[in-house]
């Protein structure tokens, strides 16, 4: 017994650790969930398949493991080497037996009074490198803990958070970096995308989104403005190895919904911004609004597909925008290829062949009140699609919801919401939601699946024909990803706020979930 | 609770508004009789369908406190004409199953897959929607009857007095 439990032992230390390597070809252990969406392309695509069409009817739950937090569980869990990660709000970590979703150790974090979010205490999730797990907390700190105990290695603080400055986003483990994004644009932050030395916790580059003054783009700000510009970077972004790309979504302009003081595009506000991951320099970018005052932002998930495009092979990304158009963008270059919308939308009266959009002033937020469509929680946000191979259709969970905006002062004040309008719902309307399937490559909808709310749920595909999303009611479901039609549902007793993962434990296919305020896994029965 | 995003001064002007709202001028105390409006309250079966003090059903609104919610006015539109405001969470709908009856009831429940209904006779079905061919929604209808012209104008007097007279537990 001694012997064995020495074994299982040494077994644990020595697999627990997971090397630069093993995340960069995490396509190769589809068993294991390495990072934020899966792996670097972040088509959040499981190529298991033991779940099929056929049984998922069957599938039942397996276990639950109870967060205990009143605030809003937003994790999308990793899960490697028989044990599951995820952060628990505002930014504690767990990790949980896979067997038995029993937890093994929890890190929690005190905070200080007065922490300032826009938009709940949420954390979205972990990352690992080597024998770390990192997490972004609501106090902007990034911290290392040791994946065996969950004790802490290192605690750095990134920002001020009574300024406003709060991470929620999982940060993203690259070569023997850890890069870590800000969120705090309703506030007037000036928005960077960070990275840090995973060994150290000392800070490699900052990338300011907000470009200072004699630097490129600061001209884009009008007088002082850009010193409280926004543009955060709160959403996991994803990396092209061969290019050696960095890809990250930003954010709305501060203040979110006045304009005037801000006269110009407000560089780098609303784009998807392309990065050498070594030294933070800036290798393209591309702003899908220029000037906005709808807060739209860009924060979502870039997806990289390789394709022929048009006849011709070509590295993509894929952005289903929060200002309902799909993007279709050349990954290398930064060109733009196409926008077709996927969800009701009244602010652009066109994009152009460049990709800017022709704007509607009519939805300039004003005294008498503007209907905008999207609203400000947006067609698409910080939840993930997927994309399959199988189908070659890419899944977006949709809102569709519009709003009046009413015009207010917006004096900038450090710590204090800085958004400048306040709204209302649109009267005798009830808002709605769909799951979506595009085609991959020209955002057309192939079909839809109807959803009784705006959904606040990621999506995932698998190759057993499967697509997984979840319901502000609480339901947790399956669809065939071919024709969209209903396989399979659960129904969980809480809203869904997170993205679903799938892994494999003791050979098994397992789906996992957060839900209200637990996790749960799902499996056939036996 | 987010933050409101408004200046100082538009603040003041919303709290001076909230307080306001607490002493909407009372009308003259109506010329009804709130014992007698009792009466006409248990005569006309409004507690098959309201509650007071935990007695009744539920297909209708809570009445325990609506004296200290609702305005005499307020209270009189609701009874002379309840389609004129159909009040939040009490959606009036259809539904035909695939197999059994049709019913008419208030909406209980919804999401994407399922429907709880409350019938007019207060009895409570759940349904999947992929068993329905049928379900309509009918928004701004109540499948309260229009009291208008069912009382006389002394009894709706006091009706609303009595409707008026319910506070709640103090």
């Amino acid at each position: 017994m001694k012997t064995a439990l020495l074994l299982w032992g040494t077994a644990l230390s020595l697999a627990a650790q997971v090397p630069y390597e093993r995340i960069l070809n995490a396509a190769r252990e589809p068993g294991n969930w390495l990072t934020y969406s899966g792996t670097y392309g972040a088509q959040r695509y499981s190529t298991l398949n033991q779940i099929t069409r056929e049984n998922v009817g069957r599938l039942r739950a397996a276990w639950n493991y109870q967060v205990g937090s009143r605030h809003k569980v937003e994790t999308s869990p990793l899960v490697f080497d028989g044990l599951m990660y995820i952060s628990e709000p505002p930014s504690d970590v767990t990790a949980l037996d896979l067997k038995t979703g029993r937890p093994i150790w929890t890190y929690r974090r005190t905070l200080p009074a007065g922490v300032i979010a826009c938009c709940g205490q949420v954390n979205r999730g972990v990352a690992v490198l080597d024998d770390q797990l990192f997490v972004g907390t609501i106090d902007a700190h990034i911290v290392a803990l040791d994946l065996k105990t969950g004790r802490v290695r290192w605690d750095v603080e990134v920002a001020d958070y009574k300024q406003a400055y709060s991470i929620t986003a999982a940060p993203l483990a690259l070569k023997d970096k850890i890069i870590v994004g800000i969120a705090g644009a309703e506030y007037g932050i000036r928005g960077f995308l960070d990275a840090y030395d995973a060994k150290t916790g000392k800070r490699v580059w900052r990338f300011w989104t907000v470009p200072g003054s004699g630097e490129p783009g600061n001209k884009t700000w009008a007088g002082d403005s850009w010193k409280m510009g926004g543009a955060p970077t709160w959403v996991t972004g994803a990396y092209d190895p061969a290019a050696d790309l960095l890809y990250w979504g930003t954010g709305n302009p501060s203040p979110d919904f006045v304009g005037d003081t801000r006269a110009g595009d407000n560089l780098y506000s609303d784009c998807v911004i392309a990065l050498d991951p070594d030294t933070g320099k800036l290798k393209w970018h591309f702003q899908f609004v220029p000037h906005d005052v709808n807060d739209m932002d860009a924060n979502q998930i870039p997806v990289l597909l390789d394709a022929v495009y048009k006849g011709t092979p070509r590295k993509l990304m894929l952005f289903a925008n929060r200002n309902a158009f799909y993007y279709v963008l050349d990954r290398i270059t930064g060109e733009f290829l196409s926008a077709t919308p996927f969800a009701r939308q009244n602010w652009a009266k066109a994009i152009d062949a460049r990709g800017r959009p022709v704007p509607n002033p009519e939805t300039v937020p004003n005294l008498k009140g503007a209907v905008v469509y999207p609203d400000d929680d947006g067609s698409a946000n910080w939840f993930s699609p997927s994309y399959s191979p199988q189908t070659n259709l890419f899944y977006q969970n949709v809102r569709e919801k519009g709003q009046i905006y009413f015009r207010t002062d917006a004096a900038y004040e450090s710590g204090r919401m800085f958004t400048g309008a306040a709204h209302r719902g649109v009267a005798g309307e009830e808002p709605w939601g769909a799951l979506r399937a595009l085609d991959a490559l020209t955002g057309e909808k192939r079909w839809e699946f109807r959803l009784q709310t705006p959904p606040w749920s990621g999506v995932m595909a698998t190759a057993g024909g499967l697509v997984f999303s979840g319901t502000m009611e609480g339901d947790f479901f399956a669809l065939d990803a071919v024709s969209g039609k209903v396989l399979w549902r659960f129904q969980t007793g809480g809203a869904i706020w997170a993205n679903p993962i799938s892994y494999l434990s003791e050979g098994k296919q397992y789906v996992a979930i957060a839900a209200g305020s637990s996790l749960m896994a799902f499996a056939l029965p036996e | 609770m987010p933050g409101a995003g408004m200046t100082i001064p538009e603040t003041w002007r919303v709290v001076a508004y909230v307080k306001s709202l607490g002493r909407i001028p009372q009308p003259a105390a109506t010329s009804g009789n709130s014992a007698r409006g009792e009466q006409v309250y248990a005569a006309n079966g409004c507690a098959g369908c309201h509650t007071i003090q935990g007695r009744g059903g539920a297909l209708g609104p809570d009445l325990t406190d609506v004296g200290a919610r609702r305005s005499s006015q307020h209270l009189r539109a609701s009874v002379v004409e309840p389609e004129a405001e159909v009040a939040d969470g009490f959606l009036q709908v259809r539904v035909t199953p695939r197999s059994g009856p049709r019913i008419v009831g208030v909406r209980v429940n919804e999401d994407t897959f399922a429907i709880q209904v409350r019938d007019l006779a207060g009895n409570l079905h759940s349904y999947w929607k992929a068993d329905l061919t049928d379900l309509q929604k009918d928004r701004g209808k109540s499948p309260m009857p229009a009291y208008g012209g069912k009382l006389s104008s002394s009894e709706l007097d006091d009706l609303i007095a009595y409707l008026a007279s319910l506070e709640g537990a103090r």
